[in-house]
Formats: C-alpha cells, sequence, structure tokens
C-alpha cells in the first residue's frame, strides 16, 4: 500500500476501530497498528486499510510504524500511558498528532511538549474524543459570549435501554477515574478532592435523574489554559454512569480485579488489571442494545453585566450501521473528525494543545451533525 | 485406627482432621496435599505425634496406593472431579472411602463401582458433608415417618452476623460455587430426572426468626442422583435442591459469570495459555474468611417432606473459629469415616448416607458437636 493519510495506534481497540471506520469511510488511506489482527479483519477487507503488528511497550517499533506508513497525521486510540512516547516518536519523525486524552497526570507530561512541537512546527491536539473532546469545544464556545467566567461544571452521563452491563469505554480510564483522588480547580487554585464524593442527583437530558460522581479529568486540567483570561475560578468534573453499569464497576474495584500489584496465577505472574481487560474485552453487545449519551458543560458567569448561566448540551443515541460501537461514537468518530481537520489544514496552531484552544467550533459542530451528534446550547439545537 | 485425609489442609479438609483429632481416640491422622509445607505447617498445628503432614500428588498413582495402603478409611476432601480416581486407588489397597459429593453427575458414575468395593468388602460413601450427607440422612430418616412421599425439598440458609474485616465473603470454594450457579440444575420431576435452566426456580422461604425470609435457587447437587431411588418404595414424584445466598452476594456472583470471569476460554499471558476461570479462582479464593476472624454464623439445613407435611432441620453454629457451613461439611464426615474405621458400618459396597449411615447414631454424634436436629420445629437430638 502507498502512503497513508493516518496511522492509528490501538487500531484494534475499540475506539480505534470506530475511528478507523469513519476515516475509510470519509475516503481516506489509514494504517492500523496493533497487537490483533483478527479483532480488525472486516477493516482491512478495505484495500484502503493496513495493518502494521505493534506492542506499544516498544518505543522504537513506534517511531519504525510511523515511518514504515508514511503517514502525514498520527492518530492515537491507545490507552493514555502510551500518550507521551507515542508524542515523542511523532517529533521523531515530524508528524501532528490526535490523542483521546490523559486525565491529568498524563496531560500535564503532555504540555511539557509545548515548545519542541513548537519548535517543530507541528501540532498535537490532546483529548479529542467525547470528554474530553466535544466538551471541550463546547465550553469554547460558550465561554467567547461571556464578559467573565467564574464556574465550569461539566461530565457526562448514558444509559441503555437494555440493563446489562456493556464496557462503556475504555476500562482502564474508567478504573484510574474512580481511583485516582480528583483534582478540582477552586478559587484559581487546583485542589485535591476527596474521591468518589457523591455530588447528588442531576436530571440530564434525554436521560432523567442520575447519580454523579466527581472524578479526575484532564479539562479540569486545561481549561485554566484557555479560559483564565475570562477569570475562570472554579471547574469540577461529574460523571454518571446508569445504576446498573455502575454497580458492575464498583464490584469489580471492590473485588480488586483493577489492583496493578502482580499476583501469581498458575505459576505465572499477572496483574489482575490486565486479566480483567482481557476478560471484558470478549462481551458483546446484545441484540437490540442502545444507548443514549449527554456530553454537557455549565458556564456560570457575567454576559452583558448580569450573572448568567449557560448550558451546552451534546446528545449522542446508538445510530443505524453503528450499532456496536453504542454512543461510543461520540469517541471514535470525534478524533476522526479532528484528525481530519488536521490533514486538511483547518487547524493552523502549532505546540501542544487541548481542542478548547485550536479546533475550529462551527466547522466541528458541522460535522458532528453529520454524524449525529446534535448539539445544543440552552435548550436550543445549533448543528 | 488410622485415616488419611486428602485435601487434608484445605478448608474441609481441616474441620475433618480436627474432629477425628477430637473424636477418634487414639487414631492416626494423615493430612495429605499437594504441598509438602501446608501439610506439615497444619499437621504441626495439633502438637502431637498422632498428626502427619504429608506430601502427595495424585496422579502419581503408586504413591497415592502406598499412602492409603494399610489405613482403615479415606476422607476424600479434594474438589469432586478427582473421586473416581480416588475410589481406584481404595479398591487396589482394600480401604473404606467417604467423599463430599460428587455433583449429580460424578456419583452417578461412583454409584457403578458397588460391585468392586462388595467384592473387596469395603464400604464407599458418597456424599458425606452437609449436602450432600446430612440432607440425605435427613431425608432417609424422614421417610420413615410417611407411608407416601409426594414431593421432597432440600434447602439450605446461612445467618452470618461475623464482623468481617474484607470488604466481600466466600462461604467455600469459588469453584464449588461457580458450579453451583453454573451448571444445569436436576431435579425430579414427575417421576423423572429433568435439567433445567441455570439459576431458575426461584422460590422464596420464610425460615423464622433465626434465619429471616431468603430466596432461593435450584442447583445441582447429587442427593438428586441419590434420593429418588432411595426411597422409590415410597412413591416419590418430585425432589428439588436450592440454595439460597443474600442478594448482594447473590448479584456478585451473577455479575463475575456473566462477564466471562467463570469462562473456561483461553487466555494468553507471555505466550502461555491459562483457563479465564483458573486466574479469577486465584484472585477469588482470597475472600474465603480470612485466618483469625472471630466467625458468627449459623447455618440451617432444611428438608421438607410433602409440602410441610414433616420438616427436619440441622443447625450448626460456628465455634467462632470455623464456620458453620465448614464445620457441618467437614464433621459428618468425619462420623462416617469413623463409623467405618470403626465397624459401626460394615455393609460392603458404595453407598448413599441415607442407605447406609445408622440415622440415630449419626445425630448423636451430631449432638455431641453441638448441631441440633429438629422434627417440626423440637429439637430431637
Amino acid at each position: 500500500m502507498a502512503s497513508c493519510d493516518f496511522i492509528i495506534f490501538g487500531g484494534t481497540g475499540q475506539q480505534g476501530k470506530i475511528c478507523a471506520r469513519d476515516l475509510l469511510e470519509s475516503g481516506h488511506k489509514i494504517m492500523l497498528a496493533g497487537r490483533d489482527i483478527q479483532r480488525v479483519r472486516d477493516l482491512l477487507k478495505n484495500r484502503r486499510a493496513g495493518f502494521i503488528h505493534l506492542d506499544l511497550r516498544d518505543e522504537k517499533a513506534i517511531l519504525n510504524a510511523i515511518k514504515k506508513s508514511g503517514a502525514k497525521i498520527v492518530v492515537n486510540c491507545a490507552e493514555l500511558l502510551y500518550n507521551v512516547p507515542i508524542m515523542k516518536a511523532c517529533l521523531h519523525s515530524n508528524r501532528p498528532c490526535t490523542d483521546l486524552g490523559g486525565l491529568q497526570k498524563i496531560t500535564k507530561q503532555q504540555f511539557t511538549l509545548d515548545n519542541d512541537f513548537k519548535k517543530a512546527g507541528i501540532l498535537c491536539i490532546t483529548g479529542c474524543g467525547s470528554t474530553p473532546g466535544i466538551a471541550n469545544v463546547m465550553a469554547a464556545y460558550a465561554v467567547n459570549q461571556f464578559d467573565s467566567v467564574d464556574t465550569i461544571t461539566l461530565g457526562f452521563a448514558w444509559d441503555s435501554n437494555l440493563k446489562v452491563f456493556v464496557v462503556p469505554y475504555s476500562m482502564q480510564s474508567i478504573f484510574e477515574e474512580f481511583t485516582e483522588k480528583p483534582v478540582v480547580f477552586q478559587d484559581g487554585k487546583f485542589k485535591s478532592s476527596d474521591r468518589m464524593i457523591c455530588r447528588g442527583v442531576f436530571d440530564f437530558k434525554e436521560i432523567g435523574k442520575q447519580i454523579v460522581y466527581c472524578i479526575v479529568h484532564s479539562e479540569v486540567y486545561t481549561f485554566p489554559r484557555y479560559f483564565k483570561y475570562k477569570g475562570l475560578q472554579n471547574i469540577q468534573y461529574l460523571a454518571g454512569f446508569p445504576e446498573h453499569s455502575m454497580r458492575v464497576i464498583q464490584m469489580l474495584m471492590g473485588l480488586g480485579f483493577n489492583e496493578k500489584n502482580k499476583i501469581i496465577a498458575e505459576g505465572m505472574q499477572i496483574q489482575p488489571l490486565d486479566f480483567t481487560l482481557e476478560v471484558l474485552k470478549k462481551i458483546t453487545v446484545p441484540s437490540g442494545y442502545r444507548e443514549v449519551e449527554n456530553i454537557w458543560v455549565q458556564i456560570t458567569g457575567i454576559k452583558e453585566g448580569k450573572v448568567h448561566t449557560s448550558e451546552m448540551n451534546c446528545i449522542v443515541h446508538s445510530v443505524k450501521g453503528w450499532e456496536e460501537a453504542g454512543s461510543n461514537i461520540d469517541t471514535g468518530r470525534t478524533i476522526s473528525i479532528i484528525s481530519q481537520m488536521l490533514f486538511n489544514g483547518s487547524i493552523a496552531e502549532k505546540g501542544v494543545y487541548a481542542p478548547e484552544g485550536c479546533v475550529p467550533q462551527k466547522l466541528f459542530f458541522q460535522e458532528l451533525a453529520k454524524r449525529k451528534m446534535w448539539v445544543y446550547q440552552d435548550g436550543k439545537r445549533i448543528n | 485406627m488410622k485415616f488419611i485425609v486428602l485435601g487434608g489442609y484445605g478448608i474441609i479438609g481441616r474441620a475433618v482432621a480436627a474432629d477425628l483429632f477430637r473424636y477418634a481416640g487414639n487414631a492416626e491422622i494423615i493430612v495429605a496435599g499437594r504441598n509438602r509445607r501446608k501439610a506439615k505447617l497444619f499437621a504441626s498445628s495439633f502438637r502431637s505425634k498422632r498428626v502427619k503432614g504429608i506430601e502427595i500428588d495424585i496422579s502419581k498413582k503408586e504413591n497415592l496406593s502406598a499412602l492409603l495402603r494399610k489405613s482403615d478409611a479415606c476422607a476424600n476432601c479434594l474438589q469432586y472431579y478427582f473421586n473416581l480416581e480416588i475410589m481406584h486407588a481404595c479398591l487396589q489397597v482394600k480401604t473404606n472411602y467417604v467423599d463430599l459429593g460428587g455433583m449429580f453427575h460424578n456419583t452417578k458414575k461412583q454409584l457403578l463401582f458397588d460391585r468392586a468395593f462388595k467384592n473387596i468388602g469395603k464400604t464407599a460413601i458418597l456424599g458425606m458433608g452437609s449436602a450432600p450427607g446430612i440432607s440425605n440422612v435427613l431425608a432417609g430418616f424422614g421417610a420413615k415417618f410417611l407411608n407416601k412421599i409426594l414431593d421432597l425439598e432440600i434447602v439450605f440458609a446461612d445467618r452470618d452476623d461475623t464482623r468481617y474485616k474484607q470488604p466481600f465473603v466466600l462461604p467455600y470454594s469459588f469453584k464449588t460455587l461457580v458450579d453451583e450457579y453454573i451448571m444445569k440444575p436436576a431435579i425430579f420431576h414427575n417421576g423423572k430426572i429433568v435439567f433445567t435452566e441455570t439459576h431458575s426456580g426461584l422460590k422464596k422461604y420464610d425460615f423464622g426468626r433465626e434465619f429471616g425470609k431468603q430466596e432461593g435457587f435450584l442447583t445441582l447437587h447429587s442427593e438428586i442422583a441419590t434420593l429418588p431411588s432411595s426411597l422409590k418404595e415410597k412413591g416419590i414424584k418430585h425432589c428439588e435442591f436450592r440454595v439460597t445466598f443474600p442478594r448482594e452476594f447473590n448479584e456478585t456472583m451473577l455479575s463475575l459469570i456473566q462477564l466471562g470471569f467463570a469462562s473456561q476460554e483461553k487466555l494468553i499471558f507471555n505466550s502461555y495459555k491459562i483457563k479465564t476461570i483458573d486466574i479469577t479462582l486465584d484472585i477469588m479464593d482470597n475472600f474465603l474468611p480470612r485466618l483469625g476472624t472471630r466467625i458468627r454464623d449459623k447455618e440451617l439445613m432444611r428438608v421438607i417432606f410433602n409440602n410441610g407435611k414433616i420438616v427436619l432441620d440441622a443447625i450448626t453454629e460456628s465455634d467462632g473459629k470455623t464456620s458453620a457451613g465448614v464445620l457441618d461439611t467437614g464433621i459428618p464426615c468425619s462420623i462416617a469415616a469413623q463409623m467405618l474405621a470403626s465397624k459401626i458400618i460394615v455393609k460392603s459396597g458404595v453407598y448413599p448416607p441415607e442407605n447406609i449411615i445408622p440415622f440415630e447414631k449419626f445425630f448423636k454424634e451430631l449432638r455431641k458437636r453441638k448441631i441440633k436436629i429438629l422434627k417440626n420445629g423440637r429439637v430431637i437430638n
């Protein structure tokens, strides 16, 4: 296969496959990089798709794969642990890149490479999924309308018609979100908060009432970078899971299935977390299963001299033909949109950015609408 | 007298060995298992020359035979998958045999050894714990009071007031629990054995003040493999076995199974293939009650005849160190082994408990260990 447009790391994973399909349907040539070719047999039926076998723990192999693929853009759909090594390989090969976010610790490390990316004249956009991703661009859109902003509260909520457990998104991220102490931005400073504080019940558009939990997320770290000039003082991130899903997540964590300390099983040293991820990968989406997700951002500040609150929502339903992906299309397809913007030259910035700092909002919302992801401001659809 | 306890330092094996040590006079007790250190460590805890810990790899047949030779009874406390192999070995060296049950299918196969045990003049008792075990004896005993048995229902329940310092507690081996949840239950229905769906036949029970209201589900148990034929003369038409577990425990077990953690499918780690269930076992068996926990639980084994005409209960309380569920499984096995060794039971062949255990003597032995037997709410032992 001749040089391709995109190389997708984590290409055999849940989001990588969704992104790959979206890129192929947009007419691009892609290279999937991952460990298990069996998982992408369907995608590889397309002549514009290729495969490179790769273990991301081998950093040299990342650089070689980028070079071998000849890809113009690197799309990182792998676990956040690999964000920095992939960014370094992009610097070495002079390729722009996108990823799905690094919660707080990794995001912070990623921004230390800002100068290197600026010097190289390339762009890395971190957090290009649903949240971080859509949430960040919606926040930027609304923040522009305020004279000053005091508080941003944001998060997601979702539910499904069948109350069965389906992996909602990267289980590794979910476990980290619920074990790492969340950092909130309070009175202009980052503060460590108590883990899993239940912040009450919210009533969400298209979802209904749901319990939300304060968790660690990258937006809390990146928003001050771009919105501090508006006087932003407080940010917190709240996750909403339906009860049937939350119960399973808490049960697995309670039993130590997310532990990273190795155990001896059948004479082998195994990390319970690795084992759990392998088992859960085999869960299939039952027929007739539908999801709905609400990505929401609430902004309070001063607008035209008065205290004002504005709410942005992106509502995503399971889409016909994409049923297996459920509402995960808002992550995998969104990184595809932003990566294509990079490819088309719609984003000109250089350095390390979060989407709120560089993604053209209206164009982005239009692309979401093409994929049936509807954006609302204060209850009114805007895309 | 000499007893061999296979799986002797396992959860149930420990209880069997402890009971033998206390009640079997000057008998010699060999606790045998895969791990030499664990066997020796447990044996040394008795501080007596009567108890020895020995390493045994049961796949090495000669070693197994050598171990069993010249013993008066072998108490097999291993997982039921090994029952046939151990019975073979007992036949070879002419030793009496007792085990904790064969999960229906194995029990059926084990009963086929009857002729062979008769030929060597020895006895094998299948399923001699709480259930199967006490449940079978209660069923056999209760049948004496009825001319006709229309239906027989067995159910067990637990009440646990222990203050555990662990987030989750398994009452017994995760492997056995999984089998109870995933193997299709057999019921005796209208005079025929029928297999139903897993986790089916939900039924609510009110066990009164002590054990409260609980919901049970049908599970595969070896009582159904033997009681219909043992009670054939009484015209038995229906026989079912249910377990009850607390709601949260039940939800956790069902979730783990639904998520695929009990699957036999092999996963690859560092190029080695390992069965999913085997890794899950290594994680989950950490949730057996930790040593040193002061246990406060009690267990109820209930056998209901003809829709409640006769209700027989066995109630066991923890002694503080060992849970009721372990005691009422280990103790009957030890009592049966002693009855075999001391020739209280002499009839040769392979038997389920209801056809070989002398009821009253057995109930007396249980009473010595504070296990109460009640008939329609009144203690009878």
